[in-house]
């Protein structure tokens, strides 16, 4: 029995919020490149806490509310 | 579609590295052992040697200058923790290569001179200063893989 772990995201959903606030923007507040904030919201990438607080910063929500763990067990 | 300015540093590195590659594996399997006496065959390598250094090192700060000059920004330039992991794990790739030619290498001048075995790939190849030769192709090889490495990295999303 394997368990597949994910982290997931609303940072699309919360830009969307933030006055469909750009990839550029974001990324440009919290101090990554647009790409990292791509890979980010497609869930190819998981970032460091350090990262993942400032998203939740900027769209002033707790992390909680940003980013949440699934386990998944198979 | 290129995607950061990183990523195209690693296009711009890796197409250097194919045609220093390319040019001096051209240089070093073309002489001729027929033509050229030990001494001349050997003074044609070190030129070889020397040119693929010293074009390596022309290239990367061309490129470098042209990046630097280009930059819109700090975090472009340098790179995020996601570009500082895609680089580490492609000089991890890298760095195998570099290891097994350096391994290889060495079990050749091992084999030649400590173990008694007159195996040497240099009687064969006609190659002088073979073992240099080998090093530098892992060196140049190993530059290929990482930069590969990187720009599969950033095409798939896959860190």
């Amino acid at each position: 029995m394997a368990s597949v772990n994910k982290i997931n995201n609303k940072v699309r959903e919360c830009r969307f919020f933030a006055n469909e606030m750009t990839q550029q923007g974001l990324a440009e507040r919290v101090g990554v490149t647009r790409q990292t904030i791509m890979a980010i919201e497609k869930g190819k990438y998981s970032p460091s806490l350090e990262v993942a607080f400032k998203i939740a910063l900027v769209f002033q929500k707790s992390l909680e509310d940003v980013f949440s763990y699934d386990v998944a067990i198979e | 579609m290129l995607r950061a300015r990183v990523s195209v540093q690693s296009w711009l590195s890796l197409l250097a590295a194919l045609l220093i590659f390319g040019d001096y594996a051209i240089s070093v399997f073309t002489i001729d052992a027929n033509v050229l006496n030990p001494d001349e065959m050997i003074e044609v390598a070190m030129h070889n040697l020397s040119s693929a250094v010293l074009l390596i090192i022309m290239v990367e700060i061309i490129f470098q200058s042209l990046i630097a000059a280009g930059r819109r920004n700090k975090i472009e330039f340098d790179g995020d923790e996601r570009d500082k992991l895609i680089s580490l794990t492609s000089n991890n790739s890298g760095y195998w290569v570099l290891s097994i030619g350096g391994i290889i290498t060495l079990g050749q001048l091992i084999l030649s001179h400590v173990s008694g075995m007159q195996f040497s790939l240099e009687e064969h190849t006609n190659i002088p200063m073979f073992e240099m030769h080998l090093l530098l192709f892992s060196f140049i090889v190993a530059e290929i893989v990482r930069f590969s490495h990187q720009i599969y990295l950033y095409r798939k999303d896959a860190v």
